[in-house]
């Protein structure tokens, strides 16, 4: 038996959790900052209790004739899937770590070059070609063209 | 304006060759898509702080997926949020409650009820439709 603390049930007792906090936080609040946010706070709160009392009435049961933007493929095995979830939620994390140290004008590269060759197990002269040419483009149209003031990397600021 | 006609213009121009992005491989798309979107949310303030609030958001996205949640409607708040809570306390001071009561109210609400309500009906009667077929 499916349990019904899924993770549909989850996000939804996120959601109420937030929404509750609001509005006892806005029992504070003076009457123009409180408006909005009370008016938010009351239905989703209560729509986030439907959604939770749902997963509890029909933990077994696919929702049918839902209106969604973007649905998964089903057709992948989800050990499989589970594994590129997590490969790809990693290099997410791992390309901000490298903005942190490095700072973008590095990251970036970095990150282009490593992606292709160990992810994509691309060639070398399709690796090295793709990290000159998103060097370019930090370097020539975000620096020099644009002179967006990108901070330096925690590393960098070390030695300074 | 000039600008938005010229990009509209090269848009179309270029649309075949746009096209053939979607059949370029996912490993070499992926990081040129990850590096626009970190300096996209970065350039929005200019502040470190934006790219935790888009990876936030990257993955409550993700988690929205895979529970079946639209993301549009939180799409449309985040827009409309803010437009709507400054219309919404300047009705409510300049009319209290009974702007609720005004015609053009009522029809965006009866509008609302109507997408609100349809979808049901319609799954109903998909539903009860095959075990007519099948009595």
């Amino acid at each position: 038996m499916k349990s019904v603390f899924n993770l549909r049930f989850l996000l939804a007792l996120a959601v109420a959790i937030i929404a509750g906090y609001a509005l006892y936080a806005s029992l504070y609040w003076p009457f123009r900052t409180a408006l909005f946010p009370r008016v938010i706070g009351v239905p989703l709160l209560a729509l986030s209790l439907v959604e939770m009392l749902l997963c509890l009435v029909s933990a077994e049961k696919a929702r049918e004739g839902h209106a969604v933007d973007f649905e998964m493929t089903m057709d992948v095995d989800p050990l499989v899937a589970r594994k590129r979830t997590l490969a790809i939620f990693s290099w997410t994390l791992g390309f901000m770590a490298l903005i942190l140290l490095f700072g973008f004008t590095l990251a970036v590269p970095l990150f282009v070059f490593l992606y292709l060759k160990l992810a994509g197990k691309e060639g070398w002269v399709l690796s090295l070609s793709m990290t000159a040419l998103s060097w370019l483009t930090m370097e020539g149209l975000f620096n020099r063209l644009l002179h967006l003031p990108f901070p330096e990397g925690w590393l960098f600021s070390l030695w300074t | 304006m000039a600008l938005f006609f010229c990009t509209v213009a090269l848009s179309f121009f270029f649309l075949n060759q746009l096209a053939k992005l979607t059949l370029v491989r996912g490993a070499v798309l992926i990081p040129f898509i990850l590096f626009l979107a970190f300096i996209g949310s970065y350039t929005s303030n200019n502040h470190l702080g934006d790219l935790i609030v888009f990876l936030f958001f990257g993955f409550l996205g993700y988690f929205m997926i895979r529970c079946n949640w639209p993301r549009a409607p939180l799409v449309l708040g985040f827009v409309l949020g803010k437009i709507a809570e400054n219309n919404f306390y300047i009705s409510t001071i300049r009319y209290g409650s009974s702007w609720l009561l005004r015609p053009v109210v009522l029809i965006l609400v009866l509008l609302t009820l109507i997408v609100i309500v349809y979808p049901a009906i319609r799954l109903g009667k998909r539903r009860s439709a095959p075990s007519e077929k099948t009595a």
